[in-house]
């Protein structure tokens, strides 16, 4: 149901979060292709019919979507038998979403090492560092306080530091 | 008075620091591929069009015999009603009658069989899948080509594909993304059947409930690097 100060959400103006989106659910799947498939399917369920907002703020309505498609394709994924990757699933780096090879392997690795961090580090650093929210926008995404978003979001950037160290390489 | 944490690390405040500065590089560096981009634009323009014939059809009970007479036309010029997918995958699941269709070697992903210029695929590089046969078909008027593929353990898929405008998605499936291509799963009579678009056209992949749904998904939506076309 839908209240009286509530606006709808624009369709046309959702093209301007998709770079923000992409890079959220890279680093909530891991995967580039998971995350193209995440995206496509949380716009999906966005556009499958008028959305109403009360208020302005579109990204945060759009993260909390993504988070929840994932959420739930991450339930029914666990609930499927478990499968070998394909052989294209095991192509090497692609370079489509940057401009450099070496910056497309690094963002590849610390993606990865943002997606094997526990659940609510993951999710503070994703609202905050990678999809731009502040403090306050995060805190009221994911449920809890602005405090507790600091202290997720500063081990969890030392987390992403220690996993990306030499010795350390591709062990997220 | 600070308590010490045992398990603290002390160089803690520079690793984050560091960790900060990584991650926002790669934020930096990373765009939405236009390939993504395009993608959503396309299912977009999909809905807006469904949305088009959705109001069509409000009209009629309110509009009386202008209304009436403008759903006539829509129905008339898309030759009534759409045949069902799941009748395509019963009509699937009845085996084939023809020998397969050859390989392409000019074209190594593609078998040398298309309905309305869609190819069929060639998996037998890339997966355990090789065709075995292959059955023409008409479901409520529209010609069906179906070909079967078989792996080495005797498990066989029916990949059918529907000539003319698509069918409509059936009520009730689940949807999946795969590989960037829009798929409805579902169950039923104790097959699976995963439909979606090439080009315009339905194509419905039905396959015993013992072919993992990962599997059958993974074929569905297999591209091979744009040798197959979508």
């Amino acid at each position: 149901m839908r209240s009286d100060d509530a606006r709808p959400l624009d369709p046309q103006a959702l093209g301007d979060h998709v770079d923000r989106l992409f890079r959220a659910a890279w680093a909530l799947c891991g995967r580039r292709e998971d995350a193209e498939d995440l995206v496509q399917d949380t716009f999906a369920r966005v556009l499958a019919k008028p959305r109403f907002l009360r208020n302005d703020d579109d990204l945060g309505y759009l993260l909390r979507v993504l988070r929840n498609t994932f959420v739930s394709r991450h339930r029914s994924a666990m609930r499927r038998p478990q499968s070998v990757p394909m052989p294209e699933d095991l192509e090497p780096i692609d370079p489509r979403s940057s401009s450099r090879p070496d910056a497309a392997y690094a963002a590849r690795e610390i993606f990865a090492h943002i997606a094997a961090l526990p659940d609510e580090f993951r999710d503070a650093l994703v609202a905050v560092d990678v999809a731009g929210l502040s403090y306050a926008e995060a805190a009221k995404l994911l449920g809890t306080k602005e405090a507790t978003i600091t202290s997720r979001l500063f081990r969890a950037r030392a987390r992403v530091a220690r996993g990306m160290e030499p010795d350390r390489q591709g062990v997220p | 008075m600070s308590s010490i944490d045992p398990t603290s690390d002390p160089r803690d405040d520079e690793l984050a620091e560091r960790g900060r500065a990584l991650i926002a590089a790669a934020v930096a560096e990373t765009r939405a591929p236009l390939a993504l981009r395009e993608r959503i634009e396309a299912d977009r323009a999909r809905l807006r069009s469904g949305r088009r014939r959705r109001r069509l059809g409000v009209l009629a009970p309110v509009g009386a015999v202008l209304a009436a007479a403008i759903v006539a036309v829509v129905l008339a010029t898309s030759g009534g009603p759409s045949p069902s997918v799941v009748a395509t995958a019963q009509l699937a699941a009845r085996g084939p009658v023809l020998p397969a269709p050859k390989h392409d070697p000019a074209h190594p992903a593609l078998l040398k069989r298309d309905v309305d210029g869609v190819p069929f695929p060639y998996w037998g590089d890339a997966f355990p899948w090789e065709a075995v046969g292959v059955r023409d078909g008409e479901v409520e008027g529209r010609p069906t080509v179906t070909v079967y593929y078989q792996n080495p353990k005797g498990a066989r898929v029916a990949y059918t594909i529907v000539s003319g405008d698509r069918l409509d998605p059936p009520k009730g499936a689940r949807e999946r993304t795969v590989n960037g291509v829009p798929l409805r799963i579902l169950e039923q009579d104790g097959r699976r059947i995963v439909t979606w678009e090439r080009k315009g056209r339905t194509c419905v992949l039905s396959a015993p409930l013992t072919v993992p749904e990962d599997k059958l998904v993974a074929l569905a939506a297999w591209k091979d690097k744009g040798n197959v076309p979508f």
